[in-house]
Formats: structure tokens, C-alpha cells, sequence
């Protein structure tokens, strides 16, 4: 394409994208004139542009916009919603005849006149003198830095160097995207290769490459964050579309929407944010759509008739955070369960037991929409999934607020580049991988001797953390890397770790031999072949030359979730911090073969015992726990053997007791009530899976009364 | 469209005894194989990756991608070689035992591949020809590579 023509779309597509927005802005402050003359000012540029390179249709169009502007400058006529729609609408022909010139070279044929006559229709407003036209330049040239495209200048390309006119220009240069991402693939491999030289400079002790060393050291590392910025942007870039969808939906509606935007300047990679525009379009639209009220719905609920979305971005240890809230009605929960049983997501039973956030979690599964009706804005059902999928594949996470009648709010954490992340270098069986930052909460050591243990429920294992139970997935079985005898061997005796992680806000836990460091790493795209194995999102190059593999952490949950067969909770659902954790019973067996059960919520430990480990005071059998003697009970007063068994810790209010039963099975959920306490060995007998199970009342065997019937039997 | 050459360029490089041949203007550059990162779930004649200035390269074993009897060779050969080549923006590693001499093969007199071979290589092999004394299976390594070596 020509040069002219191409530096000539880069210039109009700059000036229409603060078209749009300015154009909003304009509605709502008819008064603004230094607005006024700012969208007069680049729509003359795009006339006078167009002249220059002979674009004859767009010029034309051009021309007219700029006539009813002049008019709305020097006779200042009521701004009507309609004057304002016209000119968005002129904008969006350009955008179309820009788009037809980016393709073909050349303008594509099409016919303006009705919006050539509604332009001239705005002539026709309570004034109807034909304004004179400044040509040159319009009111108010401060130093504006809205646009450099705005300077009526067509001769800027090549008077870049004639004073004054050129000073914002002379600053900035225009650099094409792939240069950027070349340089910034240069810069990545520098700064590895001196990563390479600065450990092998630590071996191999020479003098003399000591201080040039130290040099390149620091020259490098101010050149990757310079070239860092270069990749930068802010993320007003990102959000320029909004007010217009906004206002678009505000008209087709006849709402009364106003959209706040508040940390405009936050920066971040460009990459990103390609990555999380048409998700925030998606939501915002969403807003004002769904969650924004019609005015009198609003009135009548005692709001304000506009209602408010509000964007906010900040930067935050290394990430990016973007709320975006509203004032609407909230999500409606009733019909989220309903549509929820509808499309067979969940059983009633288990909608009942849920709590609002998890409800609410169901708008992000695909086809999830609750709208009456489909308008043609949204409303389809595709959606959500799509958002968080999108915020997902770069490595973010996206979490939800809700009340019913006061609003909806969404937070989205990014990171702030896609090219160089945190990463902790975790091992296992001595591979190394790197495992996201951003997606670990915390980490556990965990050992035979320390407190913290991994303890098996259903062949499942599970790891007690603060009362609540953590589902791990165990990276080196997974990924089939363990050498099974070794590890049992080592792991007798050895210290694992857990990585606390969170994806999606289901915690759960993944182990691994050992932790190594934090690491900034440099993300490298991985082979095609690589791109099937999803448990892994890229590969980087460490220090040491080593080519280390990036795990995924949401795919991580997926492993978890399918090992996870408590058939509980949806996926995707916070396992165990959900209120049915009352209902949770722990299934055993002892004595006969009937099935037994114990509530889970009382439940402190299970743990294997050797019958030796078992001893006797005061003539009753105990065991030590935690650097206490618990006291023990067989089942039905079984006698306690001396084989070994599985021990059932109960806790309560500082008491304990344990239970030995041959063998555990699983957890399983009940949904009928539980009578709570009373003196009874045995709570109640239920009927779960078709078998009728005794549930034992764990206060029974912490209070006295089983001693006393104990000691008489 | 210009004339198809009349005399293709092949390395020849070695899986035990067995010589195969791979045209020179699919590859970047031969070298001896530097330690290799294993990485868990993938297909078993991708051997790792690894480290070349900066670029993750993929290594797939030759021997095991082309289904060939293993000669016991390829992966206990210390010092085996890497012969990258470059498919859709990608780097990958070729493994092979050893390499031989480039040899110019006239197009014209390049022999079918003999219907005895395994189906792999029927795919992945474009033609034989006869040197002095041995057979050199061309082969069209961008067949050999991802998911294509079992379609």
C-alpha cells in the first residue's frame, strides 16, 4: 500500500477512536467547547486529509460533519440526542470506508446520501445560518496532547521538522508492532545469556571480566525494562469503545446510564491488553444491558435514575486489578437456580444448599444467560464463559459480587505482561517446572514428623489446612514421572511440599518434592506438539541454560476436580468451604459389615495405627496424639485389638476422642437434618445410598457417659 | 512457478546401519545434542526439549518417530546429533546417531519408496536412490513431526 495511504488510515483511525468517545462526552456536556472545537478540529483533519489523498467520498462526508459542527460552534442550537446520533453514525461510515481502504487500497463504493441529507438536516436546527468555516486552524490550539492526529496540519508528514508545529511530533516515532516484539525476543535472549555469564562469572573466578561484567549487567537490565515500556500501554486504549456501547444501549433502550472510568493511565502489555478488550466490551455492555434498570424501575426503587458503571484499574504487586461495577439490579439468584435446573446443572437438592456466590458462579458456564429477552446487544448466552476463558488464557482470574437490587461487581486480576511473569521453580523427581505466581496462595511443608500431613480419603488425598480440607493433586503421579518404590521410600522418611494454589476460588493443593526459588522467567512459546499437553502453558529458559517447562494451574484443577469423586458440588464449586459441610458424613466401616457413618464436621484427623502403638492407662486404652493421650474406643465397645487400624479423631470444644474402624470409605453427603448432640452412642440410622448406615454421635465418646459404660462392661 | 530443480541436496544421516537422507534446504543447522529437558505426557519420540541460544527447540527421536526397530543406538549414544529444522515458525531437533556426507541425488533416477516399509516412513519417505553401495530413503521431514507421525 501507499505510504501516504497507510500514514493517512493510522492517522484517521487515531482520530475516530477519540471521536467516539469525545463525541459521548459531548452529549452530556453540550457547554464544553474546547470539546466542541476538538471534534470539529479532527473532523476537518480527516477532510483535509482526504483532499490530500484524493479520497473523494470520505472528504465529502468529512465536510459535511464539519458544516454541522461549525454550526453547533458559532450558533450553539440545543444538542439533541438525534444531532449526536447522526455524528456517530458519520463516524461509523468512516470507520466502514477505512476499513474498504485498508483492504483495496481504495475507497469502496457505497452511497452516502441519506446520511449526507441527515447531516444537512442538522443545518436545518432552530438556526439555520450557514456558519462560516475556519478553515486554518480552529480556537484553542493549546497543548493538547488528546491526539497528535488532531493538528490540521496536512502537511505534517512532511514538515516534521519546521518549528513549533512539530514539537509533540519530533518527541514520539512511530514504530511498527513487529519490530517491537522482535526486540523484545532480543532482549529476552540477552538477558539470559547474561544470566548464563553471571553464574558461570561465579565459578569460574576471573578478574579481569569482573567490572565489564557488572556493566553489562546493569546496561542490560535497563534495557529490558526500557524496551518493557515501550510494550506498554494504557489501558484507556482498551476502554475508549465503552462509552459509545454504552451510550449505543442507552438509546436502544431508553435507559439512563452514566460510565465512570477511573485509572486511565494504568499500563500494561500490549499484548494483554488485545487479550482483555472484548471481554470488558462484553461486560460493560453486559451492565448496562442486564444489570442497569430502566429509569422508572430505578425511581421506583429509590435509586437515582442514572444508574452508574464504574471502571477502575490499578496496578498491584506485579498484576493489574479492573473492577467493574455497577448499580443495577444484581444478579437475580432465583432465576440463576431456575435456568441452573433448566439446563440440568445442578439438582435442586443442591441449589437449596448452595450459597449465593456459589449460585451466582453459574453465569460463567457456556450458554448460561438469564435475560428475558434477547436484545441486540446481548442477551444470548455467550458470554461469560467466553470472558472468563479469555481472562483465563492469560493466566487472570475473574471473581464476582452480587446483591440482588444493588449491583453486580466483577474484579479482574491480570497480569502485566504476558512475556515475563513470577514464577516459583518447584521439583519433582528431579524435573523442574515453574508454577505461576499469581496462582499460589501459599506453601505447606509437609512431613511424617511436622504437623501438616497428607492423609487419604477414598484412595483420594487430602490435606488438613486450618480446618478445612484441601484436595491435592499429586504433580509427580500425574505427570507419571515418579518412580513409585523410590518415592515411597523416600517419602517415609522425606519432606514433601504443598502449593496452595487457587484458580477459579477453588483452593486445592499440589504436592511436590521440593521448592527451589522465585524466579522472573521469560515466557517461551511452545512447539506445536507442546501446545496439546495443556497442563503446560509455555516453556522458559533459566540461569543455567536449563529449558523448564510453565505448569498450568487451571488445568491443574481440572486433574484435581476429576480425582475429586466426593459427589458433592458442581466443579468449579469451593469443595469444602460451602455450609454443607454440616451435612457431610464421613463413611466407615467396623465391626459387621453394615456401612457407618460419622459427621464430618467433628471429624479432626484420620490416621493409620499400629495395634503396638496402642497403650494403657488407668486400664482404658489410649493413644498419643499430638503430644496427648487420647483416649480410644473400639466400635460397639469391640475390644481394641492389636492389629493395626484406622484411628477417627473427633474434636469438639477442646475435647477428643478417637475411633478405631477398619477401614474408611468415603464422604458422602446427606441431606435430610441431623438431631445434634444428645446422649445416644448412635445419632440416628439413615438410609444413604439405598443401605440403612448407623451415624455415630461423636459427643458420646468425648463425654463421660461412655466411661462409665466402658468401666461397667 | 520455476522448474523443480534437477538434483536435490540430502545430509545422510544414520539410525544404527540404516542411512536416511534430508534435504538440506529444510535444515537450519547440525549440531551435537546438548542435555536435553525431559518433559512428562508426550508422545514417546518427543525426547525433551532443549536450549539453543535462546530458542526452546523441540527434540524428537528419528529412530522412534520413524518407527524404525530401535538399534539400540539412538538414546544411549552419548554424543548423538541434532539436525534442526524449522516447520511453521517452530524449531525442532531431529536425533540421530550420526551424520554423513551431503550428496547431490538426481531428482530424475530417484527410486519409489519399495511397499515393504512400515507405514510411517511410506509417508514420511519420498523416495530411494542407490549410491555406491547403500540406499538412501529421502525423507520429507515435516511428515515426521507433531501430530502428523500418526495420522
Amino acid at each position: 500500500m501507499d505510504e501516504i495511504i497507510a500514514e493517512f488510515l493510522l492517522e484517521t483511525n487515531e482520530g475516530l477512536q477519540i471521536l467516539d468517545n469525545a463525541l459521548v462526552l459531548f452529549e452530556r456536556n453540550p457547554q464544553d467547547e474546547e470539546l466542541l472545537s476538538e471534534i470539529f478540529r479532527i473532523f476537518h483533519t480527516i477532510k483535509g486529509s482526504c483532499g490530500f489523498v484524493g479520497m473523494e467520498r470520505l472528504s465529502n462526508i468529512a465536510h459535511h460533519a464539519e458544516d454541522a459542527l461549525g454550526l453547533a460552534r458559532d450558533r450553539q442550537p440545543t444538542i439533541t440526542p438525534h444531532f449526536i446520533t447522526v455524528l456517530l453514525e458519520t463516524v461509523d461510515r468512516i470507520k466502514l470506508i477505512t476499513a474498504g481502504i485498508e483492504q483495496t487500497g481504495e475507497e469502496p463504493i457505497g452511497n452516502d446520501e441519506e446520511l449526507l441529507s441527515n447531516l444537512e438536516g442538522l443545518l436545518l436546527l432552530p438556526t439555520t445560518v450557514r456558519p462560516e468555516v475556519k478553515s486554518k486552524k480552529p480556537a484553542s490550539d493549546t497543548a493538547n496532547d488528546f491526539s497528535a492526529a488532531a493538528k490540521p496540519d496536512q502537511n505534517r508528514p512532511r514538515s516534521m521538522d519546521h518549528g513549533g508545529d512539530g514539537d509533540y511530533s519530533q518527541q514520539t516515532v512511530r514504530v511498527s508492532v513487529d519490530v517491537l516484539e522482535e526486540m523484545m525476543a532480543v532482549v529476552s535472549e540477552l538477558v539470559l545469556t547474561r544470566n548464563q555469564l553471571l553464574q558461570t562469572a561465579r565459578t569460574v573466578k576471573v578478574r579481569a571480566f569482573s567490572p565489564p561484567l557488572q556493566r553489562l549487567n546493569q546496561a542490560i537490565s535497563e534495557l529490558q525494562e526500557n524496551v518493557m515500556k515501550t510494550r506498554l500501554q494504557p489501558i484507556s486504549n482498551a476502554w475508549s469503545k465503552l462509552p459509545r456501547i454504552v451510550r449505543d444501549v442507552c438509546v436502544e433502550l431508553g435507559k439512563k446510564v452514566d460510565i465512570e472510568m477511573w485509572g486511565q493511565e494504568t499500563e500494561l502489555d500490549r499484548q494483554v491488553l488485545e487479550m482483555i478488550k472484548d471481554p470488558l466490551m462484553h461486560m460493560v455492555r453486559n451492565a448496562a444491558d442486564h444489570g442497569i434498570e430502566m429509569p422508572n424501575v430505578r425511581k421506583n426503587a429509590g435509586k437515582p435514575e442514572t444508574g452508574r458503571i464504574v471502571l477502575n484499574a490499578y496496578h498491584q504487586g506485579g498484576h493489574i486489578i479492573i473492577q467493574i461495577s455497577d448499580d443495577g439490579r444484581g444478579l437475580a439468584l432465583d432465576k440463576i437456580k431456575s435456568r441452573a435446573l433448566q439446563a440440568e446443572l445442578a439438582s435442586a437438592e443442591q441449589l437449596e444448599n448452595m450459597t449465593p456466590q456459589q449460585i451466582q458462579q453459574f453465569i460463567f458456564r457456556p450458554g448460561f444467560s438469564t435475560a428475558e429477552r434477547i436484545t441486540s446487544v446481548s442477551g444470548r448466552g455467550v458470554g461469560m464463559d467466553v470472558v472468563r476463558a479469555n481472562i483465563q488464557k492469560i493466566g487472570g482470574t475473574i471473581e464476582i459480587a452480587s446483591t440482588e437490587g444493588q449491583g453486580t461487581s466483577f474484579v479482574i486480576n491480570i497480569p502485566l505482561t504476558l512475556a515475563i511473569i513470577t514464577a516459583l521453580i518447584i521439583e519433582v523427581a528431579g524435573t523442574r517446572f515453574a508454577f505461576p505466581q499469581l496462582a499460589i496462595s501459599e506453601l505447606v511443608m509437609v512431613s511424617k514428623k511436622s504437623g501438616a500431613k497428607i492423609e487419604t480419603l477414598n484412595g483420594a488425598p487430602v490435606l488438613r489446612l486450618r480446618g478445612e480440607l484441601l484436595p491435592l493433586v499429586s504433580l509427580g503421579e500425574y505427570l507419571k514421572i515418579w518412580d513409585k518404590d523410590r518415592v515411597q521410600a523416600e517419602g517415609e522418611a522425606g519432606i514433601s511440599y504443598v502449593v496452595v494454589t487457587k484458580v477459579a476460588g477453588v483452593p486445592f493443593g499440589v504436592v511436590v518434592d521440593r521448592v527451589l526459588n522465585m524466579e522472573e522467567i521469560v515466557v517461551k512459546p511452545q512447539s506445536r506438539n507442546l501446545k496439546d499437553v495443556h497442563i503446560f502453558s509455555g516453556n522458559t529458559i533459566l540461569g543455567d541454560g536449563s529449558v523448564i517447562m510453565i505448569l498450568n494451574p487451571s488445568e491443574l484443577l481440572h486433574v484435581a476436580n476429576i480425582k475429586e469423586e466426593l459427589p458433592v458440588v458442581p466443579e468449579d464449586q469451593p469443595l469444602l468451604e460451602s455450609p454443607l459441610q454440616e451435612n457431610l458424613l464421613l463413611l466407615f466401616k467396623a465391626g459387621d459389615k453394615t456401612l457407618k457413618a460419622a459427621p464430618l464436621k467433628m471429624v479432626s484427623k484420620l490416621r493409620e495405627v499400629k495395634g503396638a502403638d496402642i497403650e494403657l492407662s488407668n486400664g482404658r486404652p489410649v493413644f498419643q496424639h499430638m503430644g496427648q493421650l487420647l483416649p480410644i474406643f473400639g466400635y460397639d465397645n469391640a475390644p481394641v485389638g492389636k492389629e493395626n487400624a484406622f484411628l477417627i479423631v473427633f474434636e469438639h470444644d477442646g475435647s477428643s476422642a478417637g475411633l478405631l474402624v477398619d477401614q474408611v470409605l468415603d464422604i458422602a453427603k446427606y441431606n435430610g437434618t441431623l438431631a445434634q448432640g444428645g446422649r445416644d452412642k448412635i445419632l440416628a440410622t439413615i438410609i444413604l445410598n439405598k443401605q440403612s448406615t448407623d451415624v455415630v454421635n461423636p459427643l458420646w465418646y468425648m463425654s463421660t457417659d461412655s466411661r462409665v459404660v466402658e468401666n461397667a462392661s | 512457478m520455476t522448474k523443480p530443480p534437477d538434483v536435490q541436496h540430502v545430509l545422510a544421516v544414520y539410525l544404527g546401519s540404516a542411512m536416511f537422507g534430508i534435504p538440506i534446504t529444510h535444515i537450519q543447522e547440525v549440531l551435537e545434542t546438548p542435555p536435553l529437558t525431559y518433559v512428562p505426557m508426550l508422545p514417546p519420540e518427543v525426547r525433551g526439549v532443549m536450549n539453543l541460544r535462546g530458542r526452546v527447540v523441540t527434540a524428537v527421536d528419528l529412530c522412534a518417530g520413524l518407527r524404525q526397530p530401535d538399534k539400540g543406538v539412538t538414546t544411549s549414544t552419548p554424543a548423538f546429533m541434532s539436525v534442526v529444522i524449522e516447520d511453521g515458525g517452530d524449531l525442532y531437533s531431529l536425533l540421530v546417531d550420526k551424520v554423513g556426507d551431503v550428496y547431490a541425488i538426481p531428482v530424475a533416477s530417484m527410486g519409489a519408496v519399495p511397499p515393504t516399509v512400515n507405514d510411517i516412513l511410506k509417508k514420511a519417505a519420498s523416495g530411494v536412490f542407490q549410491l555406491k553401495d547403500e540406499i538412501i530413503i529421502i525423507l520429507k521431514p515435516d511428515m515426521l513431526l507433531g501430530d502428523r507421525v500418526d495420522a
